[in-house]
């Protein structure tokens, strides 16, 4: 038996995935961990094997160099156009590689973001699969609507690597908005405001019985939450050097990590509560802090004012004022931000509406679509738009635009050229994506080359060229010469994309390689799961050891030298068996560390 | 070198019977009346497109300018869940093929229609009136005037602080009320040019393109000003 299409949301920090189920509602899938969300992070063990998720995110301290977060900032970009934060962000080597592609040499290995990435929708799916008791093979995944082209066909490429049949890319706030239809949001106008990880995108939609039309989308690529932490960063940097710590030591990428961490930590306090406590215990140079939430907002405030530019644009090309959107729904974990949510409500002057948790929302309608796609809901339709205008490159170097940004896909649209010296027999087309006048200021996409026309003097030849978007977003462009009849055709390939050449050798890589790895990767996160809690139990140990009665304490030293035997060996399932008897035995230490938070939470209040 | 406007093919008339209600004729299939020549939504059969109809026809609707805003929703909407590929997505590749085809041309259609100025610049051309290539001109008035609005921009672009932006916003609703008022006579227009021959008809044709001229002006002053007010 083969599963039903899943809809996976990949995300700058955290990734999931939903699927409909028999009552015709899409729910989020539960690994057999009891958790919905992967963490988009993968590390690579000593052995090489790669761990992805919640182990993986754990190693980030201890082995930062490699462990890779938000790699779908990296997604279908060229060496050239990386900025210094993307840069930041991995503390691995970039190496560049043929076509001005992107690799990331990790432990000797080179991996593309495609290939990383991959392996986080395997994650994905290989849960899916346990979960539903059959083998996931075909998934919608989602992308910020404002990727483009390289960087939607960067994750259609990811999928396949991961052995996947991409249905299709679905724009993340379409999706969003798809998952709100079916959850009972009236027909009407919708934004939704999507501020995920890495990406912002707005979406202004209108629904009409069952079909959801995107009126116009705009966004930034790269602005989010991780944004949010590194302004948080900025904050705490300062205290840790007036407790000793050096701006040279910030060049360790492990103190970089653990000081990301805790910003991280402190965000999540500060959304719930007015300062968040700060202690920072990693290295020589500990501290203790208190961050009110006024300090994290006068941070942030310049970077949510990014996002209105955005809004305004998007509005101003679905030809409406503020007062015509209906609801406004809120997506992406950044948006649990306090300041974000006012200021939204501020800015369309209407409470945001949030019935669906913004974490889930786009993987929930990413199932939707997957559903319809296999033939279901039938009276659902989803018209979704091209973000970025699409055009061809004039002599001189200026932009004719030849499908406008927001016009609803499938699309086409057609130009004429004509040569400019006498007896030109070939003309080069470059094909650009963007807003810009000018063809450098746009994103390249390929060149088209038509060969075979008869020799003709200047500005004879009629030459047609004709684009054309299909639903997934992709772009076929074709030139015909009308007096001769000459022709040539080109699906883009981006610039610094993957050939379909590498992206089936990569498939057929991975799956040679699959049952090795998933040994390897399986006993890899095992241990570092084993690692991390034998860590913590130390620590537990000293602190509250002394109360427990000796029989208890020799259990559970049993059970932890059971454990540290059962890392050294080969078997996964003896450290699983191990790890899983330590848990049984140790629960009272744990009971006794919640007891004693408890307690001096309480006698903090009463000072 | 750019000679056709993107996106605005110029199909014959004569694909298409495009008098009275616009409807071409019945499904091969079903026999129910087509509202489009190219899907039958009553049993969701595709039309291979022998030959382009031309935006009017592929939406069932008169070669009249006036149209029913209402109406071309309606139209579109019906059409739409009747041919775009996800409706197909487990049918054969070919018929897959061929809604990704149909789909991009209807949608097409519905962008260029529903635009009063894409409308009556494809109707003009359809109607053996002057192209945007062939007659270029303006009123010379309306340029000497433009000469000043333009200066009142630059002004305002490099100063950009409220009392310019307030300016700018005074400018943008005079140059936006001008367009739409020389939209609303384009039904007019059209409907004086229908009943015309000959040289009067020629001549009809000059002036709804030296205004579609002048809206393409305004048009272009009307994105500048908003880039401007945007930054
Ligand atoms: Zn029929």
């Amino acid at each position: 038996m083969t599963a039903p299409a899943i809809g996976i949301d990949l995300g700058t920090t955290n990734s999931l995935a939903a699927c409909v189920g028999s009552d015709g509602k899409p729910a989020a899938i539960r690994g057999a961990d009891g958790e919905v969300i992967v963490p988009s992070c993968v590390s690579f063990a000593e052995s090489g094997a790669a761990i992805v998720g919640r182990a993986a995110r754990r190693r980030a301290v201890e082995d930062p160099r490699n462990t890779i977060f938000s790699v779908k900032r990296l997604m279908g970009k060229g060496i050239e156009n990386l900025t210094e934060i993307e840069r930041r962000l991995c503390p691995c080597e970039f190496v560049p590689a043929e076509g001005k592609l992107i690799k990331l040499r990790i432990r000797g290995r080179e991996y593309t973001p495609q290939e990383i990435s991959a392996m986080i929708l395997r994650e994905v799916a290989d849960r899916a699969s346990a979960a539903l008791g059959e083998t996931v093979t075909k998934a919608v995944i989602t992308v910020p609507a404002y990727f483009d082209e390289s960087q939607k066909q960067a994750t259609m490429a990811a999928g396949k690597i991961a052995g996947l049949e991409v249905l299709r890319i679905v724009n993340e706030p379409t999706a969003a908005a798809l998952a709100y239809g079916l959850d009972g949001l009236h027909d009407g106008v919708i934004a939704v405001y999507d501020l995920g990880g890495g990406t912002f995108d707005i979406s202004i939609l209108k629904i009409e019985s069952g079909v959801f039309r995107v009126l116009a989308t705009n966004g930034d690529a790269s602005l989010g939450g991780d944004d949010f932490d590194r302004a948080l960063m900025d904050l705490l940097i300062p205290l840790w050097e007036k407790a000793g710590g050096s701006r040279a030591d910030l060049a360790d990428p492990g103190i970089i990590q653990s000081l990301r961490q805790e910003a991280e930590r402190a965000k999540i306090q500060l959304s719930s509560s007015a300062t968040a406590d700060i202690l920072y215990e990693r290295g020589s140079y500990p501290f203790r802090a208190a961050i009110a939430r006024e300090d994290l907002e006068a941070a942030i405030s310049p970077l949510f004012e990014r996002s209105l530019g955005p809004c305004r644009r998007a509005l101003a090309d679905a030809e409406l004022t503020i007062d015509r959107v209906d609801a406004v729904v809120l997506v992406g974990g950044a948006t649990y931000t306090p300041l974000v949510r006012r200021r939204v409500e501020a800015f369309f002057n209407k409470k945001p509406y949030d019935a669906l948790n913004p974490m889930e929302v786009v993987a929930l309608g990413a199932a939707v679509q997957a559903k319809k796609l296999e033939g279901g809901f039938r009276n659902l339709l989803l018209l979704d738009v091209t973000p970025l205008s699409l055009g061809v490159e004039t002599y001189g170097g200026a932009v004719d635009k030849v499908i406008a940004r927001n016009t609803t896909i499938p699309a086409r649209g057609k130009s004429e050229y004509t040569t400019f010296a006498d007896n030109q027999t070939a003309i080069v087309f470059s094909i650009v994506q963007g807003e810009r006048e000018l063809a450098k200021d746009c994103r390249p996409l390929g060149q088209l080359i038509l060969r075979g026309i008869p020799a003709m003097p200047a500005g004879m030849p009629r030459v047609e060229m004709n684009f054309h978007i299909d639903s997934d977003g992709l772009l076929t462009v074709t030139a015909l010469e009308r007096r001769s009849g000459a022709q040539a055709k080109v699906e883009i390939v981006p610039k610094h994309g993957l050939t379909l050449d590498e992206i089936t050798r990569l498939v057929l890589e991975a799956a040679v390689n699959a049952k090795e790895d998933f040994r390897a990767a399986r006993l890899a996160t095992l241990r570092a799961d084993a690692e991390f809690i034998l860590k913590k139990l130390d620590a537990q140990m000293q602190r509250f050891g002394g109360r427990l009665d000796a029989q208890t304490r020799r259990e559970i030293v049993e059970a932890r030298d059971g454990l540290a035997d059962a890392m050294r060996g080969e078997s996964g399932d003896a450290i699983d068996g191990a790890h899983q008897y330590l848990e049984d035995v140790a629960r009272v230490l744990v009971e006794l560390t919640m007891d004693d938070a408890a307690a001096s939470a309480l006698r903090g209040k009463l000072v | 070198m750019v000679s056709a406007e993107a996106g605005a093919h110029a199909d014959s008339v004569g694909d298409v019977n495009n008098s009275g209600a616009g409807v071409p004729s019945k499904c091969v299939a079903c026999g129910e009346t087509l509202i489009s020549p190219l899907v039958c939504v009553a049993c969701a059969t595709l039309r291979p497109p022998k030959s382009e109809f031309n935006h009017f026809a592929r939406l069932g609707l008169p070669l009249q300018y006036s149209i029913d805003a209402k109406e071309l929703e309606r139209r579109f909407l019906i059409l739409v869940r009747g041919l775009h590929p996800d409706q197909f997505s487990t049918d054969s590749r070919e018929d897959r093929a061929l809604a990704e085809q149909l789909a991009a041309q209807l949608n097409d259609s519905y962008r260029v229609i529903r635009d009063p100025v894409m409308r009556a610049d494809y109707l003009l051309e359809l109607e053996g009136g002057p192209s945007r290539e062939n007659q270029k001109s303006t009123p010379k008035a309306f340029l000497m005037e433009m000469l000043d609005i333009n200066e009142e921009i630059e002004q305002a672009e490099a100063q950009l602080d409220a009392p310019a932006r307030e300016n700018l916003q005074k400018v943008r609703a005079s140059l936006a009320a001008r367009r739409a008022q020389l939209i609303q006579g384009f039904p007019e227009g059209f409907k004086t040019l229908a009943e015309c021959e000959g040289i009067r008809r020629a001549a009809i044709a000059q002036v709804i393109r030296e205004r579609l001229n002048v809206c393409s002006y305004l048009e272009g002053l009307l994105v500048k000003i908003d880039e401007l007010l945007l930054r």
